[in-house]
């Protein structure tokens, strides 16, 4: 094979050929970044399609399938029909919405995660959802600190859909191999290192604790220990300035974690590397994992393939007070300046995702609690949570939260730009390339600067 | 070589570059442009575009972060192509050298090539993942410790090797083209007159190859620069503390992470202008050493 040479003509040919291809390939990366930037405003949206709802959203694996299911019951109730469209991440909608709305072809309703709130609520083009409710819409049976962040200006902006919380599970077998009391999982981060010494200690697994290294784990301890992660009420009370990293919470978080990675207890999956930290914990290289909610039905799928019981329990606090997790997740967002008719079938999609009966199958199918307190009361009369404990949790850690300013979650325009300048730093920090000081210092001033090229 | 005349019709010349033609300006040159121009404004979305002048430039300039970027780029470049061309050479040699077995072997060094860069990177992730990776328990075997996803150098290491081993197979295809040129004639001679294997590898058959190499070096360069995005978006993003945060991976989180439209095709414009400089001085040293033969 390969027996001729590539091109077998004269010099100049041959080089001129390079020189040509070769600056063609380097204009590649040129050309890549033109022509994102739309008109911007003007007319009004366009649906993308005329004969059915278009939704763009996050969910794959099985919580998309649940999301399917409740579509296909949502078409044949209504005889409306939907479009699911899967965009592989909370970014790719975010990238893909942000685009739509400036070129003013749009889809119905998108899926935005709560951390890029800001950024879809400032382009000034989405339409408060309230609007778009029927008048007799039970408003006020959401749960108040979950509907208390997607409210603004005293209007219902995005209608909250998949909310979870970030929690504890363990694996119970392990604790008992390691002659912990699997009925009394650690509280504070204090006894997280104390039961991840002794597991791995007696070599039962390789590190005590994982999770994805995300700002989210990060704005939950902050959030569980009452302090604010930005000024101005984490943006909810106008723009914010600075990111909070002089105080007690920060230096105890960042000092414990690099002690936890420094003695081998952490096990670093990556940066956002969520499906790493459940494969950490599954295969049981970690025995405890902080993550969403929302992993509960995986994980006892995951821990039964795996042979080992499962379990869960609140978020570990930084000392021991505990004000509430963050309060998050995603919600639906409408374009502004659609027809009539079709901000009517939104309404109706809108009324039928937030149904007690649809947040229920959800709930179920997925682990992120109901937002409706009609759905959790018919769950506690059903008797499920007894059946199902692990549900419980979650929403226990819910109700039981404080309805304070840091419990709700960052609300600031360069939402990317803080969430990836917080987790690089937080490796720099636990790997001892920086000291905690220095390393909360620099975090602070490199978001002040993404937040005075924002705002500024 | 005598020039020929293909065609002697220019409509028809013109007829049937216009596909090439076209392409080239409607994704190439035009696209460029507007990156120079928006690299002049203030763009993102749902925003007016506001001439801002050469700000975004005086932004990178400010930027450390953007200058140790542009050194890992540089550094990680250079050592794909030298990485990259030392193995493909020694591949080749020894494929070139069997009696054999030779397509057997030949696929199987090409194989990586053959996969899109997303596979390879995943792949990789999980061969060397630090927790769960096969080839991880053999090295922590060794007495190693791997530990990439905290350590910013055996990071740097890992998303190389991954970038080397998946760009041997396109060098291996061409050097082997190439040393089945080398005349048999200088093959008998150099053995007859006693040269050794690594003599003859590097004295006899890399100087016949040059043209061939040149051109490798070229588009290893090119890759370096370009084309190992999959495998620092798939392994690393950009971390651990920005040890992989090469060229193309910052301007693209710029872009589309950040929406910062202007800063980015300002970072494109100086990446366009390094890789074009570092280009004109490859083709002015390989002058001087390059033997297009005749």
């Amino acid at each position: 094979m390969a027996e001729r040479s590539p091109a077998p003509s004269g010099p100049v040919s041959r080089r001129t050929v390079l020189r040509t291809s070769g600056a063609a390939v380097a204009g590649l990366g040129l050309a890549g970044c033109a022509g994102l930037t739309g008109s911007g405003g003007g007319a009004s949206a366009q649906p993308i399609s005329d004969d059915e709802l278009t939704i763009w959203h996050a969910m794959g694996g099985g919580n998309g399938e649940t999301l399917q299911g409740l579509v296909d019951r949502f078409q044949s109730e209504t005889g409306v029909s939907a479009n699911l469209v899967f965009q592989d991440s909370y970014e790719g909608v975010l990238t893909k919405t942000l685009g739509a709305l400036d070129s003013g072809e749009v889809p119905d309703l998108a899926q935005i995660d709560s951390l890029f709130a800001q950024q879809v609520l400032g382009t000034g083009k989405v339409e408060p959802v309230e609007n778009l409710l029927s008048e007799d819409f039970p408003v006020d049976d959401f749960l108040p600190n979950v509907t208390s962040f997607f409210t603004a200006d005293g209007t219902l902006q995005s209608m909250p859909f998949n909310n979870s919380n970030a929690i504890m599970y363990y694996n119970r077998t392990a604790f008992e191999e390691a002659g912990l009391d699997p009925d009394s999982p650690p509280t504070t981060l204090a006894e997280v290192r104390e039961y991840s010494e002794t597991l791995v200690d007696e070599g039962v697994t390789e590190a005590g604790i994982t999770w994805p290294n995300h700002v989210w784990f990060v704005e939950h301890w902050y959030s569980v220990d009452g302090q604010l992660l930005f000024d101005a009420e984490n943006g909810h009370d106008g723009q914010p300035s600075t990111l909070l990293t002089d105080n007690e919470t920060a230096r105890s978080l960042y000092e414990w974690w690099t002690g936890m990675a420094a003695d081998g207890l952490y096990s670093n999956p990556g940066i956002e590397a969520w499906g790493e930290a459940t494969s950490t914990f599954l295969t049981g290289n970690a025995a405890m994992l902080l993550t969403s909610t929302a992993f509960v039905t995986g994980a006892r799928n995951g821990a039964e393939e795996n042979g080992f019981e499962v379990d869960n329990a609140f978020y570990p606090t930084v000392d021991g007070d505990r004000t509430g997790p963050v309060i998050g997740g995603a919600s639906w967002f409408v374009p502004s300046g659609l027809p009539d008719d079709r901000r009517e079938e939104i309404g109706q999609f809108l009324e039928f995702m937030a149904s007690p009966e649809s947040q229920i199958e959800w709930h179920k199918g997925t682990g992120y609690y109901p937002i409706r307190r009609a759905a959790v009361d018919r769950l506690e009369s059903d008797g499920w949570f007894e059946q199902n404990p692990m549900y419980r949790t979650t929403i226990d850690q819910l109700t039981e939260s404080a309805d304070s300013p840091p419990t709700k979650r960052m609300l600031v325009g360069p939402a990317r730009q803080s969430q990836t300048t917080i987790q690089d730093t937080s490796v720099e920090i636990f790997n001892g390339s920086t000291s905690v000081d220095e390393g909360l210092s620099q975090m602070k001033s490199t978001v002040e600067g993404h937040l005075e090229q924002y705002y500024g | 070589m005598a020039t020929r005349e293909v065609f002697t019709d220019r409509l028809q010349a013109g007829a049937l570059l216009l596909p090439t033609m076209l392409v080239s300006v409607v994704f190439l040159y035009y696209p460029t442009l507007r990156a120079v121009v928006l690299s002049l404004y203030s763009a993102s979305f749902a925003r007016e575009d506001v001439f801002v002048g050469p700000e975004n430039y005086a932004r990178l300039l400010a930027s450390p972060e953007y200058f140790t970027s542009a050194a890992i780029s540089v550094a990680f470049a250079a050592a794909i192509v030298v990485g990259v061309m030392l193995v493909a050479l020694y591949v080749t040699f020894l494929v070139h050298e069997i009696d054999y077995g030779r397509s057997v072997y030949l696929i199987s060094a090409v194989w990586p090539y053959a996969l899109p860069p997303a596979v390879a990177g995943l792949v990789f992730l999980f061969l060397v993942h630090p927790t769960i990776g096969i080839v991880t328990t053999y090295v922590e075997a060794a007495g190693l410790e791997v530990n990439w996803f905290s350590d910013g150098p055996q990071a740097f290491l890992v998303v190389l090797v991954a970038a080397i081993w998946k760009q041997v197979g396109y060098n291996v295809i061409f050097m082997t083209a190439a040393m089945n040129n080398v005349p048999a004639s200088l093959t008998e001679t150099a053995k007859l007159d006693g040269v050794s294997r690594t003599k003859r590898l590097f004295r006899v058959y890399v100087p016949m190859m040059s043209p061939t190499l040149v051109f490798l070096v070229v588009i290893n360069t090119i890759y370096g620069f370009f084309g190992t995005f999959a495998f620092v978006d798939l392994m690393t993003k950009g971390g651990p503390a920005g040890a992989t945060n090469v060229l193309i991976y910052d301007l693209w989180r710029t872009a589309f992470q950040f929406y910062d439209f202007g800063l980015a095709s300002a970072k494109s414009v100086v990446l366009f202008v390094v890789v074009g400089i570092l280009m004109y001085v490859q083709f002015r040293i390989s002058d001087r050493y390059t033997f297009y033969g005749g």
